[in-house]
């Protein structure tokens, strides 16, 4: 294990110790035993709930966010003000790296409350002293010529935003040949398509940089090779494991240095990736990670919206106990909006109303995910769910298959 | 805040701050060694909107936040504000807590957006200044995902508009709520009086306008308190004649010393309030206000905006070169705005729906949802 900030890691295994979660899959809090150390996952957030951080360290959390987790039992991301500005500090130095000034004046077009993706941002363009317009998600069309042309008026040079927006702003720019004035982009939240890119690249001369970053951590951000995500080991130590997937990716798992309230050790993100050492052509030293899959069964939606089919599967069965197979189909409205079209095949036998199934199926779709919730109201996120009968018997293996037809696969 | 020095010292240098807006310097120049504040100009909303919207800063040394508002004259005003404007804002919201007597380390669910409208961000700043532990959510979520985040956090405050509370009012029940801060909108005494009943708590109400926080309610309910160090009060009478005098009504007039970026200085708000020296039974000391209403015409578009009628027809008239214009508001499962133009044409009815639609965000918004239908006719 190599860890370039060794003072900082030993700091986060200290406070790692008397955590519960912690407590539970480790043996030991040994430094030289890291690399051996069993990895964590987003169960350590079940040990931060609420009464559990009123119990402990409540003194020093300031905000809190979420991730994830069903509606009803969301996923608490705390903060202490210390790793806030650690992380903003760490972002600033990244923006700055691709060219982000405090002469730059950027929109931030992400989701805010009850995420961390807008605000995390903003406090990284204000450490850097930019002229910040905090504008949020776009959802339809007359939003989007709504803020492009503010965005034109404003005279705003840069966005922070995810693919689906810019779809929406671009589409909008368009069709009313109106100008784009923002020449950076700096995209988070979802795969940026090379479609996308380039689109933005030869109709207005603008520059996407694609972040890669999650609730739990800011990792890093491409530079002008597009060729993987700088990052900066003394803030994030990145480890593969397991045998490589079938592009040469391996399970990555992070260690956020500077994570206190919940320290994020050797957690598994659900990502491949590899890792490039060697020297970079844009003069950068830092290392680069290289996104290269992600664990089987998990979607992106547009929104930046992550979703896993076992998730969907899991609300459908327990609501419509009769479903046999799941099929999900995934498929592109319009630009910026997808469509989540789950065909559920219910057990030869079943005599009963589809429509209550139906209503039945639909809601526990909508309550498996806060983030899939949120979408749905946003409108990113169009779900429609359909019954057939089959010839399936009641008993035996069920089966859940994924089918993306999207134009852009994120 | 400039705490410590004299108001007159304060008020010269808000007007010598003021002289280098660019937006609306010229309305002060001359008057930064005023003898009398009376001989200082009043600023008004036309000041703000009608000038260019870039940026009013002409140095800039640090970050600047924008934020918009929409106004009531039809046009969207930004609110510039550097960290600094922040963070002493965040300090009179500090006092806030105090007077409101929110205890240390609660729990505060602030339900505002927390983008595009400064409210949101500046109420979670205010909260995190007074060391409050803040749960920051956009009012877009599905009641679902509110009520989970509700159930989850068990916030001991919450800070929301009233009409948002009152979207979310079943969702937000929670034993651990124990004031119910609201702003942003007018509180009706029947929407306190319904939440105080569901949400078992006190509602407190804070008054401010995008140009400037104002005062909030102590747990008597009895007026907003308001720190003489943060903001000047003055009132005008609402026919402009003569002076208003202690418990009588008149126009709010305001000067605020903790936003440097808009240095805001006998600002005319356009409301109608009374002033009280009489003490506070809570202990808490200076002047209390008191808010009736509006001065003027206007339309209640839709919760927490109002549009003053006269400012639209006027704007529509100047854009669109019409020879008459009227509206017509009716509420009733939906609202409908009906502008009644002449002359009329199809293309005068697109331009004239475009314009009123782009008037803010939030119409667009609500046009989407079906609950705004804005209709042209001819005369």
């Amino acid at each position: 294990m190599v860890s370039s900030n060794p003072a900082a890691l030993e700091r986060l295994l200290s406070r790692a110790k008397g955590s519960p979660y912690y407590e539970r899959i480790w043996r030991t809090f040994d430094i030289q035993k890291f690399d051996r150390l069993p990895p964590s996952d987003e169960d350590i957030f079940k040990y931060y709930s609420m009464s559990a951080i009123n119990n402990d360290k409540s003194s020093e959390i300031a905000m809190i966010f979420f991730s994830g987790g069903t509606t009803h039992t969301p996923k608490l991301i705390p903060f202490s003000l210390n790793e806030w500005h650690a992380r903003a500090n760490y972002r600033a130095r990244m923006y700055q790296n691709i060219g982000v000034s405090n002469d730059t004046t950027v929109a931030v077009m992400l989701p805010f409350g009850p995420w961390v993706a807008g605000p995390s941002a903003q406090a990284a363009l204000a450490k850097i002293g930019c002229e910040i317009y905090p504008l949020g998600l776009v959802s339809s069309a007359a939003k989007a010529e709504h803020l492009l042309s503010l965005i034109n008026d404003q005279k705003i040079d840069a966005l922070v935003t995810i693919p689906s927006t810019l779809e929406f702003l671009l589409d909008a720019a368009v069709k009313s040949i109106a100008p784009f004035r923002p020449r950076t982009i700096i995209t988070s939240g979802e795969v940026l398509s090379p479609k996308l890119r380039n689109e933005m690249r030869e109709i207005f001369d603008a520059r996407c940089y694609s972040c890669y970053a999650s609730t739990e951590a800011f990792i890093g951000i491409e530079c002008d090779t597009q060729h993987g995500f700088h990052y900066d080991p003394q803030e994030v130590l990145i480890e593969l494991v397991g045998p490589p997937n079938r592009i040469g990716g391996r399970k990555a798992l992070i260690t956020v240095l500077r994570s206190e309230i919940v320290p994020l050790i050797r957690y598994a993100l659900g990502d491949y990736l590899c890792l490039d050492f060697t020297p970079c052509d844009c003069g950068l030293s830092l290392p680069r990670a290289i996104w290269a899959g992600r664990q089987k069964g998990e979607i992106e939606l547009a929104g930046g919206i992550n979703v896993s089919t076992s998730e969907i599967a899991a609300s459908v069965f327990n609501a419509v106990p009769q479903t046999r197979d799941v099929k999900i189909w995934l498929r592109t409205v319009s630009p910026g909006r997808d469509l989540l079209h789950v065909v559920l095949a219910l057990s030869s036998g079943f005599e009963g109303e589809f429509v209550d199934l139906r209503r039945a199926a639909m809601q526990a779709i909508q309550e498996c995910s806060l983030d899939l919730n949120d979408g749905l109201s946003q409108g990113q996120v169009v779900l429609d769910v359909e019954i057939h009968a089959s010839l399936a018997p009641a008993e035996g293996k069920r089966k859940v298959r994924l089918y993306d037809r999207r134009q852009v696969v994120r | 805040m400039t705490v410590g020095k004299s108001l007159d010292e304060r008020l010269k240098g808000n007007v010598a701050l003021a002289v280098q807006h660019r937006v609306f310097g010229d309305l002060y120049n001359g008057h930064e060694h005023y003898q009398s504040l009376n001989d200082v100009p009043f600023l008004t909303e036309k000041h703000i909107t009608s000038a260019d919207l870039a940026s009013a800063a002409n140095e800039r040394q640090a970050a600047v936040f924008h934020f918009f508002t929409s106004g009531t004259t039809g046009r969207r005003k930004k609110i510039p504000y550097t960290v600094h404007d922040i963070a002493s804002v965040s300090q009179y919201l500090r006092w806030f807590c105090v007077v409101e007597r929110i205890k240390p380390r609660s729990r505060v669910l602030v339900l505002m957006d927390q983008y595009y409208w400064g409210i949101g961000q500046l109420t979670a700043y205010g909260h995190m200044a007074a060391g409050n532990i803040v749960i920051p959510v956009d009012t877009d979520l599905s009641k679902s995902s509110i009520q989970g985040i509700v159930e989850c956090t068990q916030p001991n405050v919450i800070s929301s508009l009233p009409s948002v509370i009152d979207k979310f009012l079943d969702v937000l029940k929670c034993h651990s709520i124990e004031v119910v801060e609201t702003t942003g909108e007018r509180l009706e005494q029947a929407q306190r009086e319904k939440f105080e009943s569901a949400l078992g708590a006190r509602v407190l109400d804070a008054y401010g306008l995008s140009e400037g926080l104002v005062g909030v309610e102590c747990p008597l309910q009895d007026g907003y308190h308001f720190d003489e160090e943060a903001v000047f009060i003055e009132l005008i009478a609402i026919d402009g004649v003569g002076p208003v005098g202690e418990q009588e009504t008149g126009e709010l007039v305001i000067s605020v010393f903790n936003h440097s970026l808009m240095p805001i200085t006998r600002y005319r708000t356009g409301d109608v309030c009374h002033v009280s020296s009489t003490p506070c039974q809570c202990g808490i000391s200076g002047r209390r206000v008191w808010l009736h209403g509006r001065v003027g015409d206007h339309i209640n578009l839709f919760e927490g905006y109002s549009i003053h009628k006269e400012s639209l027809i006027a704007l529509l008239t100047k854009e669109l070169d019409l020879e008459d214009v009227q509206l017509k508001f009716e509420r009733r499962e939906r609202r409908e705005l009906s502008i009644f133009v002449r002359p009329y044409s199809t293309l005068v009815e697109r331009a004239v729906s475009r314009i009123v639609e782009n008037i803010a965000l939030e119409v667009i918004e609500m046009i989407r949802q079906g609950e705004l239908v804005i209709r042209v006719k001819g005369m």
